[in-house]
């Protein structure tokens, strides 16, 4: 059964079907427009929050932080920022796998926009054994090594510079709300699986406790705003502007201008879990009205990475991440497992939420999304 | 029509890429086989990686990372860290790299050049000599990464390097390392006036008019850099970048 | 479909066996004769001194086993750098011999001036004199990569394939039907030596 409004089907997890068809993730998704609209009222608040990091900003360097991968979303979002007027700092996290146009990508937006680049580096062993450990727990979302490293990164690089403003170029209408089970992780998964599979320890990789990032949220009220929640966005518009106006390169799929998170999204759980993560973000985009359902349909039945390709690029992948053939067979034939199954604060979570949010509402500028998908899974009341 | 290489020099330490200012500090920066790869795509001249480990330290060359580096690489690479022994070319030519590179061991024995490029071809003997000013002012060679203070003039020492059959020569200005200000170009002259073979230029480098300089001013076959090909702006972020081929191809005329 | 590549215990076998694979056929890395003898298409790398070539494939005894290959059973054979050199009938280097596949000389780089430097070292472009399929699909001007002391100056003009300029004109490509020889590394030319490679395993 495939959801009527978006093409939300069985294999999201937690889906439900009302009477019309309609699913419960076309809810989630309906409830994430409402509370944060574009138009005037998402302009305003645009506006609001530019003025706020000006004046907060005014005598120093910079007045913001901007994460940047080379992108279509961040590279357009860098526009934005020096548009408005903003002295933002971009900065991007390293992660050992960024392919040459997301790093000429990011040259030409720094230098034609005149903005400074900050880059934090991980040392390529750590990342790469966080990789294999997720890999070896047989986790979906092989990814959140580096996901989790950029958020760390940006709130650390924002509460050294002195502005409490992270503009990140994150689009609800584009990338919908995955699934908790899909995307989950967090840091204390993360050190537990480095324990439990790891063999390196970690030095470079940027570790935000809890408390810290409490405090940092709360105390230093650093916060993280997706901006093209706000503003209107048009991803296919903006590459055009892009390619046009500062010879930016367009590097394929969503992501894919990083090869591990292509790998990712298009090889591990499209393969061996058989999750079409755009399943979600087509959805999202059906209700803004970015695509029609039928060509949702029609584009999700092309697998996400071409035969062709994942043969050329798996022995690069493989010999990157130090696997041997036979290892990563082990791997992959391996039973999947889910964020669940290992410890993370999510259980904690869950148990404390009708706390959290009263608390969480002075540290995020809106209501985070993961909470409108569990308030309407039932997970939390 | 021949076009003078560029050339981006990167410093291994251990199995990750470092940069070092003035042969004092040093700098993460990243995988060495992301930076191959990105480096193919934007079609780099050639590369030289020296693992400055397995010169102080007394190492042998890894040759699992020469391999990968090699395989990985669309163009010649030369390696260098730690060249010795003919033991220490054969490895590392036979894992993959197309030369390799000599310093210390080659400034204090000449004959140990002459006897590798009998044995394994002129043209895969690159011999790095690394030039500072002493406090009279005159070039003086050094060796050991910088450390060691020699009283050879450069000319001389290259001179003696072309005779034994050494197939080029990476001429360093450590005075200029790290600082981009421009290659040397009145040591450049020194040498490449009086040598037959190919003086590849390095230390400085900031601009592609540096890259200019050195070869119609400074008579260079070649230029190297570490810091411009990984350093992007005022803050020193790390990112890979490569003159486009058209850039290259008006950048000698 | 096998492809030999000649062992002489000079050049880099490993970057050819590689680029071979990469663009899809299998390599056999030998200095036998039989192996030479029953492979389809046979590569002769090499890096270094043409004496020592020489002596290193008369001892080796491949060089009637190469003969045959090449001139009787008219088999496929590409020569890379020395290996190209070797293939011509006399080398300044050493004053010695070559295989005399294709009637050619290979002299020695003289550039008094030392206004151009020996070796011949970096990227340089080359222009198309004659047909031929090692040639499908790349353009004239593409640039490769050259590293040598001597080049080659062939007899006819008929077996002088392209050209590339160094201080004088010189024979970067050379053949005689089945018979090849690149002066430059198409393993370690980009795209262009890729495609290079793949044209002479698709011959």
């Amino acid at each position: 059964m495939i959801c009527k409004l978006g093409i939300w089907d069985e294999t999201v997890p937690g889906i439900a079907f009302d009477e019309n068809g309609i699913s419960n993730y076309a809810r989630i998704q309906q409830n994430l427009m409402n509370e944060l609209p574009r138009g005037e009222v998402g302009q305003r608040k645009w506006e609001l929050i530019v003025d706020g990091a000006k004046k907060a900003g005014k005598d120093r360097t910079y007045d913001c932080v901007v994460g940047i991968s080379g992108g279509t979303d961040s590279s357009y979002l860098l526009y934005i920022l020096k548009n408005a007027g903003l002295k933002p700092l971009a900065v991007n996290l390293d992660n050992g796998w960024s392919s040459e146009i997301a790093v000429a990508n990011i040259k030409t937006m720094t230098d034609a926009l005149n903005i400074d680049l900050e880059t934090y580096v991980i040392d390529y062993e750590e990342i790469k054994d966080l990789m294999r450990c997720y890999m070896k727990a047989s986790l979906p979302w092989i990814d959140a090594p580096t996901d989790i490293a950029i958020q760390s990164i940006l709130y650390k690089i924002a509460a050294k510079i002195g502005t409490k403003y992270i503009f990140i170029g994150n689009d609800l209408r584009s990338e919908g709300k995955q699934p908790t089970e899909w995307t989950y992780s967090d840091q204390k998964q993360l050190k537990h699986l480095n324990k439990k599979f790891g063999t390196t320890k970690l030095h470079t990789y940027p570790l935000v406790s809890m408390y810290e990032l409490f405090y940092l949220g709360y105390i230093k009220e650093i916060k993280l705003f997706p901006v093209f929640d706000l503003i209107e966005y048009n991803k296919q518009d903006a590459q055009e502007f892009l390619i046009r106006d500062y010879g930016w390169r367009y590097y394929g799929e969503h992501h894919h201008e990083n090869l591990f998170t292509k790998f990712a999204i298009g090889y591990w759980m499209f393969e061996k879990f058989g999750i079409d993560k755009r399943k979600i973000t087509y959805s999202a985009q059906i209700l803004s009205g970015k695509i029609s359902r039928e060509e949702a349909l029609e584009k999700v039945l092309i697998p996400p990475y071409s035969k062709n390709g994942i043969e050329k690029d798996l022995d690069f992948i493989l010999n990157k991440l130090s696997f041997s053939k036979k290892e990563f067979n082990t791997i992959w034939q391996a039973p999947n497992k889910c964020f669940r199954d290992y410890p993370s604060y999510f259980n904690l979570f869950i148990q404390v939420y009708k706390y959290v949010w009263p608390v969480l509402k002075g540290i995020v500028p809106t209501k985070p999304k993961i909470f409108f998908e569990l308030e309407e899974r039932g997970i939390v009341k | 029509m021949f076009r003078p290489r560029v050339i981006p020099i990167l410093l291994l330490k251990n199995l990750g890429l470092v940069k070092s200012i003035k042969f004092k500090d040093y700098r993460y920066i990243g995988d060495p086989i992301n930076a191959v790869k990105i480096f193919n795509d934007k079609k780099a001249d050639e590369l030289v990686f020296l693992d400055i480990l397995a010169s102080k330290e007394g190492r042998v060359p890894n040759h699992d990372l020469i391999q990968k580096i090699a395989d990985e690489s669309n163009m010649p690479f030369a390696y260098g860290g730690g060249i010795r022994s003919l033991e220490n070319i054969k490895d590392a030519l036979k894992y993959g790299a197309e030369k390799v590179v000599i310093n210390s061991a080659a400034i204090t024995n000449p004959a140990f050049v002459k006897q590798a490029a009998e044995e394994f071809g002129t043209s895969t003997i690159v011999v790095s000599v690394d030039v500072k000013k002493n406090f009279l002012g005159k070039y003086k060679v050094f060796t050991h990464a910088g450390r060691t203070k020699t009283d050879l003039d450069p000319l001389r020492v290259c001179l003696d390097l072309e005779n034994a059959g050494t197939g080029e020569i990476i001429l360093n200005s450590i005075d200029r390392d790290g600082t981009m200000e421009g290659y040397d170009l009145e040591l450049l002259n020194l040498v490449t006036q009086k040598t037959s073979i190919p003086i590849v230029a390095v230390g400085g480098a900031s601009s592609f008019d540096d890259f200019r300089n050195a070869v119609i001013s400074g008579g260079a076959s070649a230029v190297a850099a570490g810091s411009m090909f990984v350093y992007h702006g005022s803050r020193r972020a790390v990112l890979i970048s490569f003159p486009t081929p058209e850039e290259l191809r008006g950048m000698f005329s | 479909m096998k492809i030999g590549i000649v062992d002489y215990g000079m050049g880099n076998l490993r970057s050819v066996a590689y680029k071979l694979s990469k663009v899809g056929f299998a390599a056999v890395l030998t200095s036998n004769r039989e192996e030479i003898e029953s492979s389809e298409k046979v590569i002769i790398p090499g890096v270094g001194h043409f004496g020592k070539g020489m002596k290193n494939l008369k001892s080796l005894g491949l060089i009637e086993p190469l003969r045959k290959f090449a001139l009787e059973h008219k088999k496929p054979i590409l020569g890379i750098c020395l290996g190209m050199q070797m293939l011509t009938d006399f080398s300044e280097e050493g004053q010695t011999d070559g295989l005399g596949f294709i009637k050619a000389k290979t002299k020695k780089f003289n550039f008094p001036d030392k206004m151009l430097k020996v070796p011949h070292m970096g990227w340089n472009s080359i222009t198309f004199k004659n047909n031929h399929p090692i040639l499908n699909g790349i353009s004239e001007n593409e640039m490769f990569y050259f590293v040598h002391s001597y080049y080659v100056e062939c007899d006819f003009n008929s077996n002088e394939i392209a050209q590339t300029n160094y201080g004088l004109e010189f024979s970067s490509i050379i053949a005689d039907e089945n018979i090849i020889g690149v002066q430059f590394h198409p393993e370690k030319s980009h795209e262009w030596g890729e495609l290079l490679i793949r044209n002479f395993c698709e011959m």
